[in-house]
């Protein structure tokens, strides 16, 4: 009878079954089956990325991604979480480069492998249009790529699937900076308020913080103003 | 006249100056070129492998694209400029024309779009101006380039391979469709028996010597014909050129340029020709009036 009010669900984690409530999410079952994560897991809001999930459901072929603190199982569900997505950042000098593809390619040349077959637009748990993005790379259209990259949050989903080997999300993120830098008008306030940090403006209010006990702090955090 | 046009990587990052002088050219001619919205790049090398279509996707997604844009306007025609892109999207459009089980395999693979129906045509501009007529062109000359020796080059991907037959876009052995544009804007063509040599192509990565060697007898010919510029179609032939020109004395050079700006000069819109080049050619034809 409980049952049926709380249907089970079977999942199979790295490869070993388990039995869930249905209702769960891939993060929550995860933790109702045991595991207690020490990776793979962050802001269980959605955001951080940290959560990115690989899985098969039974009697389809295809492979989906999405991320464990915001997809709920599905009886007959294969699971692998993505711990760490192996790639070595280039360095760049944003002051010595220009906004350009050109530019972006000499860093990353993988880019001009693109074979425009889509796997990474299929992979992103966040549903960012990757390889139209990096398409509107190669066609110099800096504006458009952070447009369509703007909810990117760097899991690597789309780069562990992409045949040409580009790591996207570290190619965006140069598109961003290069973007932000040269092709966006700088924010009045911004500028104003880094030049009073650097007066030093606010470092009688920092050194404070920084002598307040812990107790205090977490006080004065409770009371802090909250934007409604 | 109403058609689609894909510009290519190379135009919109590296020679703008090719596509800004096409535009001017069309406005004059009554051609409104209407780009194909999100087009991808073409994949610059066709597969060699007859069945590794994975690498022809780009140019299919842009047919896609192109063929969806195309309903809305009313034309199944794509221009070109590039020559590596006409090579490539030519050659992929035959292969889906001819073979039904490549056209199937892409398709299937492509399920995010709608299919592609082969029944664009991909054109490169050259071949679109000789149907607009050279004679009705000719009509059009503001500025007649008369006294400019010119050099009609055309390099490799507008002309080779003929497989699957119907790429080239003239005889591949001895073209004459810029020669034919060289005499409707005024200019005379010169003899340039290394008109369709290779430049040496992506050797310049890596081996920039054999693009040296290459563009220093295609220049050497040119010179020793006494042009006055080099016409060139492809955005890689004119980078390679350049390159062979920089490795020459300033007195041995000839400048390389894109057909597109001369035939914009001699419309008498922007060229996007830099000034000294300009005036260099307008000094030429004994125009100080045009100067």
């Amino acid at each position: 009878m409980s049952e049926e009010k709380n249907p089970m669900a079977t999942i199979y984690i790295m490869g070993k079954a388990y039995k869930v409530p249905n209702t769960l999410t891939i993060m929550k079952a995860i933790e109702y089956a045991g595991y207690r994560f020490i990776r793979s897991c962050g802001c269980r809001g959605g955001f951080c990325g940290s959560c990115t999930t690989f899985y098969r459901v039974k009697n389809d072929y295809k492979l989906y991604v999405d991320l464990a603190c915001q997809k709920r199982v599905e009886d007959e569900m294969y699971i692998v979480q993505l711990p760490f997505m192996p790639a070595e950042k280039p360095k760049w000098d944003i002051d010595k480069m220009k906004p350009t593809t050109d530019e972006v390619i000499r860093v990353f040349p993988e880019i001009a492998r693109c074979l425009s077959c889509n796997v990474c637009t299929e992979a992103c748990p966040q549903d960012i249009e990757v390889m139209r993005a990096i398409q509107a790379l190669r066609r110099g259209d800096l504006e458009d790529v952070v447009n369509l990259t703007f909810d990117c949050i760097s899991c690597g989903a789309c780069s562990i699937r992409c045949p040409a080997e580009i790591t996207h999300y570290q190619v965006f993120q140069l598109a961003r900076r290069l973007h932000g830098k040269y092709e966006t008008i700088p924010a009045k306030h911004l500028m104003e308020r880094v030049k009073e940090i650097e007066k030093g403006n606010f470092d009688d209010k920092m050194s404070k913080l920084m002598d307040m006990n812990v107790e205090k702090l977490k006080q004065l955090y409770k009371k802090r103003e909250i934007e409604k | 006249m109403e058609v689609l046009y894909y510009p290519g990587c190379s135009l919109k990052n590296t020679y703008p100056e090719f596509e800004k002088s096409t535009y001017a050219a069309c406005e004059k001619l009554g051609i409104n070129l209407v780009e194909i919205p999100e087009w991808n790049c073409c994949g610059v090398v066709p597969s060699l492998a007859t069945d590794n279509v994975m690498r022809h996707l780009g140019a299919v997604r842009s047919f896609i694209n192109a063929q969806e844009k195309g309903k809305e306007i009313g034309t199944n025609v794509v221009v070109t400029l590039c020559s590596m892109c006409y090579n490539v999207l030519k050659r992929v459009n035959l292969i889906l024309k001819e073979q039904a089980d490549v056209l199937k395999n892409v398709n299937d693979f492509i399920d995010d779009q709608p299919d592609y129906v082969p029944e664009l045509e991909i054109v490169h501009f050259l071949n679109l101006l000789k149907n607009v007529g050279f004679d009705k062109l000719k009509e059009r000359i503001v500025i007649p380039l008369r006294g400019l020796k010119v050099a009609p080059y055309y390099g490799c991907a507008l002309l080779r391979p003929d497989r699957p037959k119907g790429v080239p876009i003239d005889d591949p052995e001895n073209p004459t469709v810029i020669e034919n544009l060289i005499r409707s804007i005024g200019a005379e063509p010169a003899e340039f028996p290394f008109k369709t040599e290779c430049c040496g192509n992506y050797h310049i990565v890596f081996e920039p010597g054999i693009v040296e060697m290459r563009t220093k007898k295609i220049i050497g010919s040119a010179r020793s014909e006494k042009a006055d510029v080099i016409l060139s179609p492809c955005p890689l032939c004119t980078y390679n050129l350049q390159h062979g020109n920089e490795t020459l004395d300033r007195s041995e050079q000839v400048p390389v340029i894109f057909f597109t700006q001369l035939l914009a000069l001699s419309l008498g819109v922007k060229s996007h020709l830099s000034t000294e080049m300009e005036n260099q050619i307008l000094k030429k034809i004994g125009g100080e009036k045009f100067v």
